[in-house]
């Protein structure tokens, strides 16, 4: 037990400065804690910014406490989020505003507002700065290449089957959840226990030389109705001699569907293709 | 017409039913700002103790959906019935920042621009977040009809009740505005949710700066630009709250970080201070059942909380009672932990 107190408090640690990330927000956080033990005047204030913040500080730290959440209430990828208890924007912004109350001279004043803005912004990280912010392309707030390929697949009011690649996993099912996979978000996570899902499947379809014969092979297994795969790829063998024909294309990405589907037919009639099951 | 309904559930209903605690509160917390927040999380308490029996019990959410409607409509009419004596005192207190000097109003047209500025990117910029996979399909299964929490999101096969995440419904709280809009959930969590709880954030902000600065009018702007500065600037590691409000704004977690923690911290001002009357107790209560509604985490973390807060409370203020009172009001989390023990 010992052991695991000692690995809780290590995890612990790991956590704070995963946590803290890049820059000095956090330190302006403990150096503003430090400036209302000292200063706040305010007693009620004091008890629930200083005294009640620090006594969250103290638990989250504690080693007991922390194995009890690690490995009995909460678990390791959670529990830093008993920091977001302290309210270290409030903390910090109400320091600055005392501060500047403090400052008589309008100049001098000005200036320190400035300065710690400017420290906040030099040493904190804009959300719209972060890559992966980006304007929408659709109001789902999805990638539209999974759109396109989701209102190929869907058919109104059944459900599919369709195996896609890993870009597309996350998100296919957010836009329309009758589209159903025989793997998912479990494959992309790998410290998550797979939860169910077809992780040979997964690495057929995503190994460097995709195998139409053994792909469609796992496809038939599961009852899958579409492949989608990636223009990139290299396929060894061709899908449509295995049963499953390419019924479009969309920006990247190839669609196949099993000719034995129940549902082939009517996609290709409402594709306006000519359905080629006898071939 | 969805997005006439969409305002109507977003904006306005949360403003009648919270007229209802607000109108039981200190006068001096009677605002716009306490309205529509209390409103917000009055449905969201509302919904947790209602939901959460046809969720164990396997039941249908179109069923529930309707009784929820049902009950919610009540409220707001109960709240308009009993709290319209108090509008035009919330709104005199709200305007009373017409009385502040030019500096003031300044201050606030910037933080206003700030935050519009902020709904503006949440509407119109995405952040591809992978636990959507999860939260975004639950909610969309939901509310085409495949049962609550009975389908693997991932899969889209039946499965088991998926109980660590059964009892924090908020995304089967998404589907049922969806079912009342008949919008898509998806663009709903993404270009709806995120906006209006960005707002509800700053809301609650602007309630603890009042507490923080009492009597001050250019100290609450002031302390709200270095927040909104704060918080755009919070991206410093994915873990932070400040980058769950922005990423993530619809999922449970992000909403326990940032509307639920600001909330807790508001009511303990309000605890230390002496300021709890009837209509703050009741929503120190319902604040314990929200707590459980966005996240299991929450369901834990509420009562450490609040005991902690208690007993600092409860020795400051001489008044051991204080702990009594507040272990009573964590009733829905110690139910919601046991109920989770239970079926885990």
């Amino acid at each position: 037990m010992l052991a695991e107190i000692m690995e809780a408090f290590r995890m612990t640690i790991d956590m704070y400065r995963d946590f803290s990330g890049t820059g000095m927000v956090t330190v302006f956080f403990l150096a503003a804690l430090c400036y209302l033990w000292f200063w706040e005047k305010d007693k009620g204030i004091r008890v629930i910014l200083v005294y009640l913040v620090t006594a969250v500080l103290v638990l989250f730290f504690f080693p007991l406490f922390s194995y009890l959440a690690i490995y009995h209430f909460l678990d390791n990828e959670v529990y830093y989020r008993f920091l977001w208890l302290m309210p270290m924007g409030v903390i910090a912004c109400y320091v600055v505003v005392r501060v500047l109350e403090q400052i008589e001279n309008g100049c001098r004043r000005a200036l320190f507002g400035v300065a710690c803005a400017a420290m906040i912004m030099v040493q904190g990280s804009l959300i719209y700065a972060n890559p992966s912010v980006v304007k929408a392309e659709n109001p789902y707030h999805l990638p539209q290449t999974v759109i396109d390929a989701a209102d190929i697949i869907g058919i109104d009011g059944q459900w599919v089957k369709a195996v896609v690649p890993a870009e597309m996993i996350q998100f296919i099912r957010q836009y329309d959840s009758m589209i159903m996979m025989p793997y998912g978000r479990d494959m992309l996570v790998e410290s998550w226990d797979v939860q169910g899902g077809n992780r040979e499947m997964y690495e057929a379809m995503e190994a460097d030389i995709i195998h139409a014969q053994y792909l469609v092979l796992l496809c038939q297994q599961e009852k899958v109705d579409y492949i989608v795969v990636r223009q990139t790829s290299q396929i060894g063998g061709d899908f449509e001699e295995w049963g499953f024909m390419k019924i479009a294309s969309i920006t990247g990405y190839d669609i196949y569907m099993d000719k034995h589907s129940q549902y082939y037919e009517e996609k290709c009639a409402e594709l306006g293709i000519e359905a080629r099951r006898k071939k | 017409m969805q997005m006439f309904r969409l305002t109507g559930i977003l904006l306005l209903l949360p403003l009648a039913v919270g007229l209802l605690p607000v109108r039981f509160m200190e006068e001096k917390h009677r605002s716009v700002g306490m309205v529509y927040s209390s409103g917000w999380l009055l449905m969201f308490g509302l919904f947790q103790f209602m939901i959460i029996p046809f969720i164990v019990a396997e039941k249908e959410f179109a069923d529930a959906a309707v009784i929820y409607s049902a009950l919610i409509l009540a409220f707001g009419a109960a709240g308009l019935l009993l709290g319209w004596k108090i509008i035009k005192e919330c709104v005199q207190n709200t305007l009373s920042i017409r009385q502040a000097d030019r500096a003031a109003k300044i201050l606030w047209l910037i933080v206003l621009l700030l935050i519009a500025f902020q709904m503006f990117c949440a509407h119109f910029m995405q952040y591809l977040d992978g636990d959507d996979a999860l939260y975004v399909a639950i909610s969309l299964q939901t509310q085409n009809g495949d049962g609550m929490y009975l389908k693997n999101p991932y899969y889209g096969y039946a499965q088991g009740l998926d109980v660590r995440h059964a009892l924090s419904p908020v995304p089967v709280f998404i589907a049922w505005i969806g079912q009342l809009t008949g919008m898509h959930t998806t663009i709903l969590s993404h270009g709806y949710i995120g906006p209006v709880f960005l707002l509800l954030i700053y809301v609650i902000y602007s309630q603890i700066g009042k507490q923080l600065f009492a009597g001050s009018t250019k100290n609450v702007p002031l302390f709200l630009l270095f927040l909104n500065i704060w918080y755009l600037f919070g991206n410093v590691s994915l873990y932070t709250a400040e980058t769950f409000a922005y990423t993530r704004t619809w999922q449970g977690k992000a909403m326990f970080g940032n509307l639920v923690v600001p909330a807790l911290l508001l009511w303990m001002l309000f605890a230390v201070r002496g300021e709890l009357k009837c209509g703050e107790w009741g929503m120190l209560f319902v604040l314990s059942a929200v707590a459980a509604f966005t996240t299991s985490t929450g369901i834990f973390m509420f009562p450490i909380f609040v005991a902690l807060a208690g007993l600092m409370i409860a020795v400051y203020r001489k008044k051991l009672v204080v702990l009594f009172e507040f272990a009573a009001c964590c009733t829905p989390s110690i139910v919601y932990g046991i109920l989770y023990l239970f079926l885990k």
